[in-house]
């Protein structure tokens, strides 16, 4: 699978500062004209950082603000993302039991990251198949419909997967969001496993949070 | 595996919000804990809550909490989980308002009590770190319909609420 490759440019959009949604006129000051804007805006969704919702609404993953140098690494991720099917069936975590006696893959994100941190509740069940029409065929075969509110999402394998605990990682950081305390928490944990020069950046005030819930075990 | 973790830990977590109303008394649940009674979402293990009057530490103590000095004061519960009091507001959001407009909840015969949705949405709204920006997405996806505009007029400054509103529209389904 080819990568769109990454125009440097595109660095100064980490200026826009983190919001929930943009309108193009907030990359206003990032491009000199608007046909700039606009450009720079398909390029950050061919690239998967930035989603068309509505109304000529985007949003932007968290990930655009991690240092420029992991953006490369953070693509495979970001076009698996982009191109996730999603399915369901009954809606709720029995969704995930099914799927996981149907499909054979790698399983990331939330589920994998919680059996490897146990930090935060997994929502999303998100595995890499080697042939996401063929998964796509055996999930609606058991029921499953496929939409955008399914909690099973279906990725296509991008790049290469030599070390599952950094693809992990490095899918947390590209989902963004709560998945970045999981990145976190990988980082805490398994800081051995990772690659020593593959690191995403992160507020401290994040990391102080992960490491007291980490070190605050119950007692039941 | 962790097929049932998900519920496990959201279990565990109303399990204690339940004990922790019995101890306590007057608390409201703010947090991604009463995100999840909105819908179904990621939570850690940690517990957020208002309470109305000041907290009594010789209280928390005798009831079994415990108290972890570093870098601020951390409080656990009695059955070790970790747990945040809000005395005075929550972003801004005061305490007495998040008492009255609280929503109550039902769980095994037992009650306790979750900050409403309008508090919720404009308290994730000013935290505006990666995380709350999420949850905030993820509680207009879900729930933008059902807020309440008149209500979040009455903590919401007016440049807040055509935010939100903005905000709402283009991601509510």
């Amino acid at each position: 699978m080819t990568m769109t490759p990454i125009n440097p440019e595109l660095a100064v959009a980490q200026t826009i500062g983190e919001k929930p949604v943009y309108r193009a006129s907030d990359f206003d000051k990032v491009g000199k004209s608007r046909p700039t804007v606009y450009r720079i805006l398909r390029q950050l969704r061919d690239l998967g950082f930035a989603e068309q919702v509505k109304g000529g609404y985007y949003t932007i993953r968290s990930c655009l603000f991690q240092p420029f140098s992991l953006w490369t690494n953070l693509l495979p991720s970001l076009q698996a993302m982009k191109e996730a099917r999603y399915f369901g069936l009954s809606y709720n975590e029995n969704d995930v039991k099914v799927a996981r006696e149907i499909l054979e893959g790698i399983v990331t994100l939330d589920y994998r990251a919680y059996e490897l941190t146990q930090l935060q509740a997994p929502h999303l069940f998100s595995i890499y198949v080697d042939n996401t029409a063929m998964a796509a065929k055996m999930l609606k075969a058991k029921g499953f419909s496929e939409g955008a509110k399914g909690r099973v999402a279906v990725l296509p394998q991008t790049g290469r997967i030599e070390n599952e605990i950094q693809r992990v990682y490095l899918d947390c950081i590209a989902y963004g969001g709560r998945s970045m305390l999981d990145a976190i928490a990988l980082e805490v944990l398994h800081r051995e496993e990772l690659d020593l020069h593959v690191r995403g950046s992160f507020k401290a005030e994040d990391v102080l949070k992960v490491r007291e819930e980490l070190a605050a075990q119950p007692k039941t | 595996m962790c097929s049932r973790s998900e519920r496990n830990l959201l279990l565990n977590l109303k399990r204690e919000a339940v004990s922790i109303t019995d101890e306590l008394g007057d608390v409201v649940f703010v947090g991604a804990f009463a995100v999840n009674h909105y819908f179904s979402y990621r939570t850690t293990r940690d517990i957020d809550l208002v309470i109305a009057s000041p907290l009594d530490e010789r209280k928390l103590i005798r009831l079994g909490y415990s108290k972890v000095e570093s870098r601020g004061v951390t409080w656990f519960t009695p059955r070790g989980v970790k747990v945040d009091f809000f005395t005075r507001d929550v972003g801004g959001i005061p305490v007495a308002w998040i008492m009255e407009k609280s929503v109550q909840v039902s769980f095994r015969n037992k009650t306790y009590r979750v900050i409403c949705l309008e508090g919720l949405v404009l308290a994730k709204h000013r935290a505006g770190r990666s995380s709350d920006i999420a949850d905030l997405q993820q509680l207009l996806r879900n729930c933008g319909k059902e807020i309440r505009w008149d209500v979040m007029k009455e903590i919401a400054s007016d440049v807040e609420l055509n935010e939100l509103k903005r905000i709402s529209q283009a991601l509510s389904r």
